[in-house]
């Protein structure tokens, strides 16, 4: 805080309230003498009478020291917080305005204007009253980089295209940059503008707002960089949105329907909305929905069995019937590109091997798929390991997992088959029970593959079985339902296992109660990572626990359909099916090469040009940066001849911007400091925040009030001292004058 | 009639009568004063010589018919009030140097104490009581036996008007030896500020009354000790002892007044349980309720 005076001389007049206590001393006024002999009835209060006498006596000279004082400081005229000299609005100023474009500044008031507008009004006036020598910097929060410095009269023009992007950044980037463009400049006023509705996601709170340092200290200190904030929030913010919208499945698949998971989120009343869902352009479902008042809450939409479409692509919203002050999150956007079934090969000596997972996986079999609104996302092919070979090579149906379930013997023919198409995307799951034999599973061959070598089997004391446990819940395979599977699996018996030496580098997914590995991954280094996958138990079960075959009951428990599930849509990698992304964030989209793609236009919605890129013949994931626009987005292969295919992904806002809640005054104490910023809630309090930055506090009429009541006090109290006092002289006893 | 009654009742205000020197008229003046605005009160015929006769009427006595009157003037008079006591008074006169005091007013706490003991001095000459004078500080200074004579009360008011107050005073032992110098059942007009400790005053005078005299005190304060009129920062000085006080006027003056009535219904509650008359006084009062305050008490003993 600066305080500035006229004069620093007419400070030094503060000196002169010493007068009255000189004058106290020197013409100490003499109370009147007065001969009163009834003085003993005034003795009893006497302490009391010269204690409130002294008092007003001090009360007198203070308040006259006081008025001197008090005007020696009127004419000194002090201000406070500012540096004098730039004071006048005529001094050139090199003005920072960085505007907050992200979508939550869409709110639109009752007069049909949003913040944006507001923001684009607020920076145009102060572009227009500021000097033509000033040197305007124009920063779009989307885009935080230095700008370099226009005319005033450009500015405001390009103001006036500022419009709300999806793809943006906190502004703590955008105001950083201001600074080092201010600080650039040579004008004598420097000044930061952030114009925003400073809701929680406008701001990281956690990150620390640097100002670059001058490397003249002392000019800095004496003509800083200021920053005024005004917060254009919503005085009511009212707004229902939708966010976060997810699939129930793992995949999509053909024939199949497919569960969409959205959340509605309502800041305000209890209201009631109508959400609908729109697929590949039709409006297929409509659900009216009862929302509480200020609270989240989730709904699943199903959509009709997804045909093969072109190339599997289908696009679809769901949609807020009604509009609100914030259109932007009345729409969440999807992208779904089904696939036919996975085939998984389950492999095992006995029929009864096959059983339960053959029933987890695939229970409708085959071609009644689809039927009974059943989910049918897998078709399995039960094989004896002779017959893996030969299913391996052939070109058509190709298998995108194969589980090994209790085999007693892989040749190595087998296992370099098998190397060859893990390496090529196929996964692989090995479960070890009774018949495995370890040779098999121990060779240098099986060693490339497995992820750990039998060595021998374990036998759990009679009646006493152990448990599953520490399932890793960050897994594909264990993150859905984490929770419940992780209460589950503790009780899953498990009578006999298999003991296993680890690969180094593997990962360990579950254990048995007693520590030991129960389910081992290994990802191979390929251009595709291969996923294989070991159970040191088999995933099948005896009637008695007694048979020499009967290791585990683990096939009764809920546990195993909902983990075998997740396990074959891991190893055949569906999770590049459904594309949605929120805007600003990259994607990688993976795409099958085989037919030799040269070339990939990436179309976003609107009328924007196509992006065209061209393919490397080995190339297989397509990243894409620019999802600024909000929608479905289109992306076209294209190779020699008439080869061609189709996909496609959806950008969705960022699920925060639907929030209007605002930062607390310690967020932006943490990210600007306690005094490095002027908070403005509306363009009059911004005016008087810049004027006190500018001009400073003037102390003069405050003072003149202040010396008019001391002024009167001290009036008061003289008059009460002198007022009605006549002649000094003592008054005594009248002489007698009474003769007969 | 009445425009000379209210020319008599003037000479009731000090400020008046501070104007006639002599002691003897201010005591005529007051207590003619103080008898002509009498008439419409119960007190008539509180005097031989001023005493009232009118027409008689059927049912007054007869033995109260005025013979002499009829003698001369062949007609029936009923007289119906005539001084039938023998009151012995003493004027008792406080001479400390305190009641020479006052601050704004035309007569000092002793020349008002004076101009009363005067006039009702002339009363009971009037009447022809005895009265003598007795005026003491811390001992008995001057005294005058009591006469009835009317020569005696020009010796009464010329003492009077010789005594100066001055230095300190004492007047509880002042009051037990004048309790041993007055012998017969007497009325004792105290005249005195009783500016000294209460207690002792108290007792002394409940001594007196013990010897079975009428006592009525005179209260006298001076306008200014009554009402402290100030204003500003003061010091104050006692005259008596020489002590001194700063106070601020206005600050002290309702602890002052509390203080004063506080004394003044001290003296009031303990005199009224020993059956003594208590008239409290300042030097801005008219006289007559000093005069009043004798008649009151003259008339309980009649």
């Amino acid at each position: 805080m600066n305080l500035s005076v006229v004069h620093l001389g007419l400070i030094a007049g503060v000196a002169l309230a010493a007068i009255p206590v000189i004058l106290h001393m020197v013409m100490r006024q003499k109370p009147k003498l007065i001969i009163f002999p009834a003085l003993r009835l005034l003795k009893a209060r006497q302490k009391q009478t010269t204690r409130r006498l002294r008092i007003r006596h001090w009360a007198l000279l203070l308040s006259r020291m006081a008025v001197i004082a008090l005007m020696s400081l009127c004419l000194a005229r002090p201000t406070c917080n500012t540096t004098a000299p730039l004071g006048e609005s005529n001094v050139p100023t090199a003005m920072a305005i960085v505007v907050d474009t992200s979508l939550s500044m869409q709110w639109t008031d009752a007069r049909n204007r949003n913040r944006l507008t507001e923001a684009k009004a607020i920076a145009g006036k102060l572009v227009k009253e500021t000097p033509i020598t000033s040197q305007v910097f124009l920063i779009d929060s989307a885009e935080p980089i230095e700008t370099p410095p226009m005319s005033p009269a450009l500015a405001e023009g390009r103001i006036k295209s500022l419009e709300l992007k999806a793809a943006n950044r906190p502004l703590n980037s955008a105001i950083e940059a201001a600074y080092k463009s201010v600080m650039k400049s040579d004008r004598p006023r420097r000044e930061v503008f952030v114009l925003t509705d400073l809701t929680a996601n406008s701001l990281e709170p956690d990150k620390v707002i640097s100002r670059p340092q001058n490397a003249d200290a002392d000019k800095e200190k004496a003509n800083p960089v200021q920053l005024y904030l005004l917060r254009l929030n919503p005085p009511e913010p009212l707004n229902v949105g939708l966010r976060n919208l997810s699939f129930d499945a793992g995949s999509a698949v053909m024939g199949e329907t497919l569960d969409i998971k959205i959340e509605i989120t309502n800041q305000g009343p209890a209201t009631t909305r109508i959400l609908e869902l729109w697929l590949d352009g039709r409006k297929r479902e409509q659900k009216a929905v009862e929302l509480s008042a200020n609270a989240d809450m989730e709904l699943i939409f199903r959509t009709p069995p997804l045909d093969k479409g072109r190339d599997g692509l289908h696009q679809g919203e769901i949609r807020i019937r009604d509009d609100d002050p914030m259109p932007f999150d009345n729409t969440a956007n999807f992208t779904v590109i089904v696939r036919p079934p996975i085939r998984v090969l389950v492999v095992t000596d006995l029929e009864q091997d096959a059983m339960f997972l053959s029933e987890a996986l695939d229970p409708v079999k085959g071609d009644n798929a689809g039927q009974g609104g059943v989910s049918q996302p897998f078709r399995v092919e039960v094989l004896r390991a002779g017959q893996l070979e030969e299913r391996l090579r052939r070109e058509k149906d190709r298998p995108q997992a194969v589980i090994i379930n209790n085999a007693s013997q892989i040749p190595d023919s087998i296992w370099t088959q098998l190397n060859l198409a893990v390496r090529s995307g196929l996964g692989v799951a090995v479960a070890l029970g009774d018949r495995s034999k370890p040779d098999s599973y121990s060779g240098p061959l099986a060693k490339q593959l497995l992820p750990a070598e039998p060595i021998g089997r374990v036998d759990i004391k009679p009646g006493e079985p152990i448990g599953l446990s520490k399932p890793d819940l960050t897994h594909p395979i264990f993150s859905q339902y984490a929770e419940e599977l992780r209460t589950e699996l503790t009780t899953v018996p498990v009578f006999r296992y298999q003991k296993v030496a680890k690969t180094e580098g593997v990962r360990e997914l579950l254990q048995f109660s007693d520590g030991q590995p129960a389910l081992l991954e290994r990802v191979l280094d390929a251009a595709i990572p291969g996923r294989v996958l070991m159970w040191t138990m088999p995933l099948s079960r005896r009637p008695s626990t007694n048979d020499n075959a009967a290791w585990n009951d683990f096939p009764r428990s809920w546990s195993f359909v909902q983990v075998i599930n997740r396990m074959v849509a891991y190893l055949a990698d569906t999770s590049n099916d459904i594309t949605i992304v929120d805007a600003g964030q990259d994607l990688t989209l993976p795409f099958d090469n085989s037919k030799g793609f040269n070339a990939a236009l990436v179309k976003g919605p609107g009328d924007r040009p196509g992006d065209r890129r061209p393919i490397e013949p080995k190339e297989s994931r397509l990243v894409i940066t620019n999802t600024d626009l909000i929608g479905h987005w289109g992306v076209a292969f294209s190779g020699p001849g008439d080869v061609a295919r189709s996909t496609g992904f959806s950008v969705n806002p960022p699920g925060p911007e639907s929030q209007l809640r605002i930062l607390t005054e310690e967020q932006l104490n943490t990210v600007f400091g306690k005094d490095g910023y002027a908070l403005a809630q509306d363009p009059d309090s911004l005016e008087k925040a810049v004027g006190l930055a500018r001009v400073g506090v003037e102390f003069f009429p405050w003072l003149m009030l202040l010396l008019l009541i001391v002024l009167a006090f001290e009036n008061y109290l003289a008059n009460k001292f002198y007022g009605q006092q006549g002649d000094a002289g003592p008054v005594a006893a009248k002489p007698q004058g009474v003769g007969v | 009639m009445q425009i000379v009654a209210n020319s008599a009742e003037k000479f009731l205000k000090p400020e008046v009568i501070r104007n006639v020197s002599r002691l003897d008229l201010r005591a005529k003046f007051i207590v003619e004063g103080f008898l002509s605005g009498l008439h419409a009160s119960p007190f008539h015929g509180f005097s031989v010589e001023f005493s009232e006769h009118r027409k008689y009427s059927p049912g007054d006595n007869i033995a109260d018919i005025d013979w002499s009157v009829f003698a001369k003037t062949d007609r029936f008079y009923v007289k119906r009030f005539e001084a039938e006591t023998n009151l012995t008074g003493y004027l008792l006169m406080d001479l400390s140097a305190s009641m020479g005091y006052t601050y704004r007013q035309e007569l000092t706490k002793f020349e008002y104490a004076i101009s009363v003991a005067a006039a009702l001095g002339y009363l009971m000459v009037q009447q022809q009581d005895p009265v003598g004078l007795i005026a003491f500080d811390e001992k008995v200074r001057h005294s005058l036996p009591p006469k009835s004579r009317k020569s005696h009360l020009a010796n009464i008011l010329s003492v009077l008007a010789k005594l100066q107050p001055s230095g300190q005073t004492d007047i509880p032992a002042s009051i037990r030896q004048i309790a041993q110098m007055v012998k017969h059942r007497s009325l004792i007009m105290i005249f005195t500020d009783l500016l000294a400790d209460s207690e002792p005053i108290i007792k002394a005078i409940h001594r007196l009354r013990h010897s079975g005299h009428e006592v009525i005190v005179f209260h006298i304060l001076d306008e200014a000790e009554a009402l402290f009129p100030f204003d500003g920062t003061l010091e104050l000085e006692d005259n008596e002892t020489g002590e001194r006080l700063t106070v601020d006027a206005l600050g002290v003056k309702a602890d002052y007044l509390a203080a004063v009535e506080e004394f003044q219904s001290q003296y009031k509650k303990d005199f009224f349980r020993a059956r003594v008359d208590y008239v409290p006084l300042h030097t801005g009062m008219a006289f007559d309720k000093a005069l009043m305050g004798y008649l009151l008490s003259r008339q309980r003993k009649g």
